[in-house]
């Protein structure tokens, strides 16, 4: 689980490689680490699976802590996983702090990437044995708890939560019904008999719809960002004030990140909740506080860790990025669960010391280009998105060279430009889509092995507690959805 | 460190810093970098690269297969072009194969496709079955093998057959549906008499399966012979093997014929070419691959995968096919009445939510004309870009060099210097992805 990322010389390079185009698209506001793995993963296919999780597993560690450069100097979060990290980081920078405010964040990005890396080694190949044991009614009760979950955090709105995610369900609906093997919604068109693919519809909704965005006026174009200074690195004995906040803010984040279908966004969020609430100096939140640095940016590096557990043991993906690398598995002929431990454990491992390896490389990179890189941010638009429409073109169609996949992907991308519009969450949606399929084997499994019956639905513990356990969510989410702080529904959702 | 930037600088350091992303993403489509082949041009069939389509994803059985049997090919040049495998997943099989059948028949396109041609067929998928193609050979050859749970109260088959026998419709039969593991089932039961009867379950592929068959939530159910091989150690024990004599690599495991019970379910990979493709390149394709089945390199992969390396073709392959297809002819899968349809719930929660979400919108951020032209204008130059390709058959190179400038200029370039730079940047783009597509990652671009 450690030393795996070095059995071939290439994977080292991958690593480094995928890392700084994750860190390099983190700070470039508009393009985010859901739009680089989904372009990427058709480039993978000519790689074996190793290769392929390696890098992909870079670039998402990449994603989530690029964005906190831009984020800090300029306000301009480049990823949804340091919104957060903005109340604090920037008012700090303002006040001639910059460097100390890029050292805490980096510092703590590292930190709770390797606090979430030892529950992933740790906890991964447990959870996967003892799924054995989920036969198909838990599986359904368990994607019912997922759509929940993420339909429950998703946004302001309950309605548009649940609105996004049942059109996701919608559109996983169409192509052959697992169990009767009938043709449903194709309207008589063969090339829909698979349905949507899952590559083009998330290129769509992740990376076209950004093109079709209005671009930002150029006026609005920000300032320079302020000088960093002061070493980037800091001593050991600076983070000794720290430390309880790390260990908080990490174990909330990897839990986040365990929970299915929520990500790095939500998991900075409650941290820095629970932080400010249990802070001596609860006041200095939002004007420049070193505690909230430390607690948004650990926790979203430590929400990838953990999201990583459910994707590789269940199969279930624990935030959004996990659904395209849910899609890189099964591109790869890999299924994710206890087989894959057994038959293909070089994978696990590979998969498991990348991911703490990136960290490494994350933490290296951003010292290195922490003084620069926030230049990008000022990228125009019209420079940019030319060649993101031509590579999300070129990408669905690799899929399974057919022009049907490329008009799939145009479609969703302007679905995901309205939805935005609408200010409905993405989230739902995809998790929607990509749940729908196991969601209904695992009904007809279920149905087909007790004969018609939901019965086993309450009376097995298994199914019970989850059901449970999602309407004991739901009626939270009713209940507090006030207490949620106000902060912008496409933001959360990307 | 305190620094000062003029504009000037500035913009050159935004330059720069778009090079370095630039050049990480060739570099990261270079590292997946084989080296182009070429081939001498000779005055028979093959002039070109032959495409086989695999109807299921990169790394499963069948695109291993073809695969090893590509390397084959080139390692022992039996034949003077390449193949070039093109993987068309989806709906069983059938979207693969419903490409070749309309394809030209002129042997540059054929299909690997093994049993999932008479299945999809029988079990109504699709209107097709082999007699839509022309078979080319059978390659290699494995068969399913009947497995229960290590601590299972059943000794052998007979054991199981009986117990079905005795309690109907209590015995979990594990089975993805429409393939030949539900066939397998369905003759199992026919051939066992008229009250042998499974509880047949729906659960999916084999990883899957065995997942359900160690965690007890089935009783039995069929893998292949390689799926078999990968699970033995994790608590699955065969009882019998759907073949007409002992596999070497299970001799201790009897075969449904020996015990009684006349049901044998191979796994061949067949080749086939669309229906009205010349003898010619039948024969050409035919003859190099007998002569890679029996190539050393074969031989060991297939030793590997403990499948027989079997050979037919001409009227060999005709009089097998003729037997397999009376094989799932004469069973009638039974579908599973009484699942729920999800459709329509789901649409009319839908329609429900999206008018309490769109009755209580509020009106303040609307009438951006701007906006709405904005996106039309780029939907419209990304539908022209497509649609060149796709009908006009534009090349893929011109298109994109015409459509990256192009939507600069709609997203908002304004300046020709910009336009310029653009303009160089989309040449660089298309030539380095068509390179890159077609050389390297061998994907027909249009």
């Amino acid at each position: 689980m450690i030393f795996e990322a070095f059995s071939q010389p290439s994977l080292p390079v991958l690593i480094l490689l995928g890392t700084a185009l994750g860190i390099l698209v983190g700070a470039i506001p508009g393009l985010t680490g859901a739009m680089l793995i989904a372009l990427s993963l058709p480039l993978t296919f000519s790689m074996d699976a190793q290769s392929a999780l390696t890098l992909l597993v870079s670039m998402y560690v990449g994603s989530v802590s690029g964005g906190l450069i831009t984020a800090t100097l300029l306000r301009m979060p480049g990823t949804p996983a340091s919104i957060i990290t903005t109340l604090d980081g920037y008012p700090m920078a303002q006040s001639g702090r910059a460097g100390r405010a890029l050292a805490l964040g980096i510092g703590s990005s590292f930190v709770g990437g390797v606090l979430a890396w030892g529950a992933l080694a740790l906890l991964a190949r447990p959870i996967a044995q003892f799924s054995t044991a989920l036969g198909p009614f838990e599986f359904f009760a368990l994607v019912i708890m997922s759509l929940v979950l993420v339909v429950g955090v998703s946004g302001k709105s309950l309605n548009r939560g649940a609105l996004s995610c049942l059109l996701g369900i919608l559109c996983a609906l169409p192509g052959t019904a697992p169990g009767s093997g009938e043709l449903r919604l194709t309207f008589g068109f063969s090339a829909m008999d698979d349905g949507f693919k899952l590559l083009p519809v998330l290129i769509g909704l992740f990376a076209l719809s950004r093109v079709f965005a209005p671009p930002p006026k150029s006026d609005s174009i920000q300032s320079n960002p302020p000088p960093v200074d002061g070493p980037l690195l800091l001593k050991w004995s600076e983070w000794k004030g720290h430390w309880q906040n790390l260990l908080r803010s990490s174990t909330i984040g990897t839990f986040v990140g365990i929970l299915p279908g929520i990500g790095a966004n939500i998991g900075s969020l409650i941290a820095y909740s629970t932080a400010r609430a249990s802070s001596k100096k609860p006041e200095d939140f939002g004007t420049g506080s070193e505690e909230g640095i430390v607690a948004s940016e650990s926790a979203n590096n430590a929400t990838v860790g953990g999201a990583l557990v459910p994707l590789v043991a269940l199969g279930i993906p624990g935030s959004l990025i996990d659904a395209i690398l849910l899609g890189a598995f099964v591109i790869h002929g890999l299924q994710p669960g206890p087989l894959l431990f057994q038959n293909s454990p070089q994978i696990v491992g590979t998969i498991v010391s990348s991911y703490l390896w990136a960290n490494v490389a994350m933490v290296a990179l951003m010292l290195f280009s922490a003084r620069w890189i926030a230049r990008l941010a000022t990228v125009r638009h019209h420079t940019l998105l030319p060649m993101v429409a031509a590579f999300c073109v070129l990408g669905s169609f690799a899929l399974a060279n057919r022009f049907f996949d490329v008009w799939v992907m145009i479609a969703f991308g302007i679905a995901g430009f309205l939805l935005e519009r609408w200010r409905i969450p993405l989230a739902p949606f995809v998790i929607g889509f990509v749940l729908t399929p196991l969601g209904e084997e695992s009904m007809v499994t279920a149905l087909m092995s007790s004969g018609g019956s939901w019965l086993p639905l309450v009376t097995r513990p298994g199914p019970l507690v989850f059901l449970s356990f999602s309407a004991l969510l739901l009626y939270w989410s009713l209940r507090q959805r006030r207490a949620i702080p106000p902060s912008d529904d496409a933001n959360l959702s990307a | 460190m305190r620094q000062t930037i003029r504009p000037a600088d500035y913009h050159r350091q935004t330059h720069r810093a778009l090079g370095a992303l630039v050049i990480l993403w060739a570099s990261l489509i270079l590292s997946g970098c084989k080296g182009p082949e070429s081939d001498s041009a000779t005055d028979q069939f093959p002039r070109k690269p032959i495409k086989v389509i695999v109807p299921f994803g990169a790394g499963g059985d069948s695109d291993s297969f073809a695969r090893i049997m590509q390397k084959a090919l080139r390692d022992q040049e039996l034949l003077p072009e390449p193949l070039v495998i093109l993987n068309v997943p989806g709906a069983g099989g059938t979207v693969g194969s419903r490409r070749v059948r309309d394809a030209a028949p002129d042997g540059y396109t054929i299909l690997n496709l093994h049993e999932g041609i008479f299945t999809s067929k029988y079990s109504n998928r699709v209107s097709y079955g082999p007699e839509a193609f022309r078979p080319i050979a059978a390659t290699g050859q494995s068969s399913l093998v009947i497995c229960v749970r290590e601590d299972a109260p059943y000794r052998d088959l007979t054991d199981l057959l009986e117990a079905a026998a005795g309690h109907q419709d209590s015995i979990l039969f594990g089975m993805a549906q429409g393939t030949p593991t539900n066939f397998a089932g369905r003759r199992l039961e026919k051939a066992a008499g008229e009250n042998v009867k499974f509880r047949m379950v729906d659960s999916g592929g084999g990883a899957k399966r065995r997942n359900e068959l160690v965690g007890k939530h089935v009783d039995v159910t069929p893998f292949s012979l390689a799926e078999y091989i990968g699970f033995e150690a994790g608590g699955v024990r065969a009882i019998a093997y759907l073949a007409t004599e002992r596999h070497p690599a299970l001799p201790q495991v009897p075969t449904a014929r020996e015990l009684g019970y006349d049901v044998v379910m191979p796994h061949v990979h067949y080749w086939w070419a669309p229906k009205s493709t010349p003898d010619a390149a039948v024969d050409r394709i035919a003859d190099a691959l007998e002569a890679a089945m029996s190539s050393e390199y074969m031989s060991s992969k297939l030793a590997e995968s403990k499948t027989a390396p079997l050979f037919l073709r001409g009227a060999e392959l005709e009089s097998h096919l003729a037997a397999r297809d009376g094989e799932f002819q004469d069973v009638a899968l039974v579908r599973y009445e009484g699942l729920p349809d999800p459709v329509v719930p789901v649409l009319a929660l839908v329609v429900v939510l999206s008018s309490v979400v769109f009755s209580t919108r509020r009106k303040s951020g609307e009438a951006k004309p701007h906006l709405w032209i904005h996106c039309a204008l780029t939907v419209g130059v990304l539908a022209c870009y497509v649609l060149a390709m796709q009908f006009a058959k534009a090349p893929y190179p011109i298109a994109t060099m015409i459509f990256i400038p192009a939507l600069a200029i709609v997203t908002g370039a304004r300046t020709p210097q910009t336009i310029i730079r653009i303009t160089g940047i989309g040449i660089v783009l298309a030539l380095l992805c068509f390179f890159i597509f077609t050389k390297v990652l061998v994907i027909d671009l249009p």
